[in-house]
């Protein structure tokens, strides 16, 4: 199940033995550097390091790091093109096209805040994704644990995390078992189908939070879930990159 | 039989009955010493899943009285019954809560509110008795079944239970899971642990269990050693079980006069033991 679920990379990668903690900084603060950059250059050299990272030392391959950029490039793409494009009565640029008395056009500004704003935009995923593609849900609650993040907090976010892949293991069950008997057969019978399934999903789930519970107590659980997380701390090597990383961002951001 | 004068657990005249009226343990006596391997047979809806369930204390029984190392327990000391009585689910997925093996082994023990250091201990020890070091770092969703029941396994050894609770455990399982499993039991029989496992596979019950219990609709059938109750064929149509066929084989063969009455052999390693003495 999930074999190509961000999920399963994040499990898989190769920077999995990282310090949790690191990665999130180096992570959360290339992005903190990406928002207050405004030059393309340095959108181009976070997007560059970032994507290297993730691919070459992570060992994500790139055709899969395409495949998940493209998710966001879509929505990136759509949001540049609204914001290329300029409305007016006047004809103000060459590139233009008349709709009544109205123009649709681009000009040198729109299209250069547009070039912006998805290049930002480009690096700051491309620097999420080093965390998401590298670091698994469990260490990321290891930190926030860490932060002091209310615990109730981090209890939900640990079973939330485990209970979607009991509900898509149980979905998954019962949809095969539905589609072996021809539920799926035409769309009145797949919404039928469908319906009956996502109730008895909901009896199921019900069940299965029950049997938890007596499993939890039966191993004397009371009130606070705690777990113990393996420490892979930070080597010379990986502390020497960070500052020099966070350095050069420093020196790219005082050159005007 | 190796039975020790101490009484771990027992149960005194245990009834329970679930919300909507059914009975699932009527008058239940049982008690339970150390190091006995004990098989607990029954058709479906006897009542086992139940007598488990109670067992650890997660159900609490409408009467009767469960004494645990000689202290009675109350809804105050259910945790002493807790620690001395671990189960192993017959769904691993269903006690899985943590998102790495190591976080769930660790869970009981940080339950029990143990220093780090002895939570660690016993995880690693618990992670490498089921041979799950390498799993350390993995999250449940990508373990395979057999693995998932080895790591249910560790959660419950990590509590160093002296009672242990398996609930159907060899019915998921493939042969080679099957014969780690009873590797695994046998390690824990040495080391004087009590095992009871609630099992439909007569076979196994007959070559492993020094002594049984039956269970039907909710009352104790029989307690006894294998070799008798599988002999009582009344008990056995009332119970709907099937005889052992080592058992079946046995009978047939004294029946030849190809083997000595009074000798009952368990595996077939034994028979032939007791066959070549019988040439001698």
């Amino acid at each position: 199940m999930g074999a190509n679920s961000i999920d399963y990379y994040a499990y898989t990668s190769n920077m999995r033995n990282w310090n949790a903690a690191f990665k999130l900084v180096l992570g959360i603060g290339t992005l903190v550097f990406t928002v207050a950059a405004n030059r393309l250059w340095i959108f181009a050299w976070v997007f560059l390091s970032m994507s290297a990272l993730t691919v070459c030392v992570g060992r994500l391959s790139v055709h899969v790091y395409v495949r998940l950029l493209s998710i966001p490039l879509i929505f990136l793409l759509l949001g540049a093109l609204t914001i290329a494009v300029e409305v007016a009565r006047e004809p103000l640029a060459i590139h233009k096209l008349a709709i009544g008395s109205w123009y649709l056009m681009f000009t040198r500004q729109s299209v250069s805040l547009a070039v912006h704003v998805t290049g930002k935009a480009l690096a700051a995923v491309s620097a999420l994704y080093l965390v998401t593609l590298s670091t698994s849900v469990s260490e990321i609650l290891g930190v926030l644990e860490k932060l002091h993040l209310p615990s109730l907090l981090i209890e939900l976010m640990h079973l939330i995390y485990r209970y979607i892949f009991v509900l898509m293991d149980t979905t998954v069950r019962m949809r095969h078992a539905a589609e072996s008997r021809l539920g799926y057969g035409g769309l009145r019978k797949s919404l039928r189908t469908f319906g009956q399934m996502l109730g008895n999903l909901f009896l199921v789930s019900l069940k299965k939070a029950n049997r938890y519970y007596e499993a939890m107590e039966a191993r004397c659980y009371d009130g606070g879930l705690h777990f113990l997380q393996e420490e892979h701390p930070v080597t010379v090597g990986q502390a020497v990159f960070g500052v020099c990383y966070f350095g050069v961002l420093l020196v790219f951001l005082a050159v005007r | 039989m190796s039975i020790d004068t101490e009484c771990l657990l027992s149960l005194n005249n245990i009834t329970y009955t679930y919300d909507d009226g059914t009975v699932a343990l009527a008058d239940v006596s049982l008690d339970i010493y150390a190091g006995q391997r004990i098989a607990v047979v029954g058709p479906n809806g006897a009542g086992k899943s139940t007598l488990f369930l109670t067992m650890n204390g997660v159900l609490t029984p409408d009467c009767g009285v469960i004494t645990c190392k000689g202290t009675t327990i109350e809804k105050k000391n259910r945790k002493l019954l807790r620690q001395t009585v671990g189960i192993v689910f017959q769904e691993a997925d269903d006690q899985m809560i943590a998102s790495t093996v190591l976080g769930e082994v660790s869970f009981g023990p940080m339950n029990l509110k143990l220093p780090i250091a002895e939570v660690r201990a016993r995880t690693d020890e618990a992670l490498a008795y089921m041979n799950l070091t390498g799993f350390k770092d993995r999250p449940p969703h990508y373990l395979s079944g057999g693995e998932k029941k080895r790591v249910s396994i560790a959660d419950v050894l990590a509590m160093k239970s002296d009672i242990i609770l398996m609930d159907e455990p060899t019915a998921a399982l493939d042969g080679k899971n099957q014969s780690m499993l009873e590797d695994v039991l046998e390690r824990l029989w040495q080391e004087r642990k009590t095992i009871m496992i609630s099992t439909h596979d007569v076979d196994f019950a007959y070559r492993w269990a020094d002594w049984m219990i039956v269970l039907c609709d909710g009352h104790i059938l029989a307690v006894g050693d294998p070799v008798t109750v599988f002999l009582n064929d009344e008990l056995l149509q009332k119970a709907s079980l099937k005889k052992p066929i080592m058992l079946e084989m046995t009978e047939y063969l004294k029946e030849k006069g190809l083997l000595e009455s009074g000798v009952f052999p368990r595996t077939p390693g034994e028979y032939i033991k007791n066959h070549r003495g019988g040439e001698r």
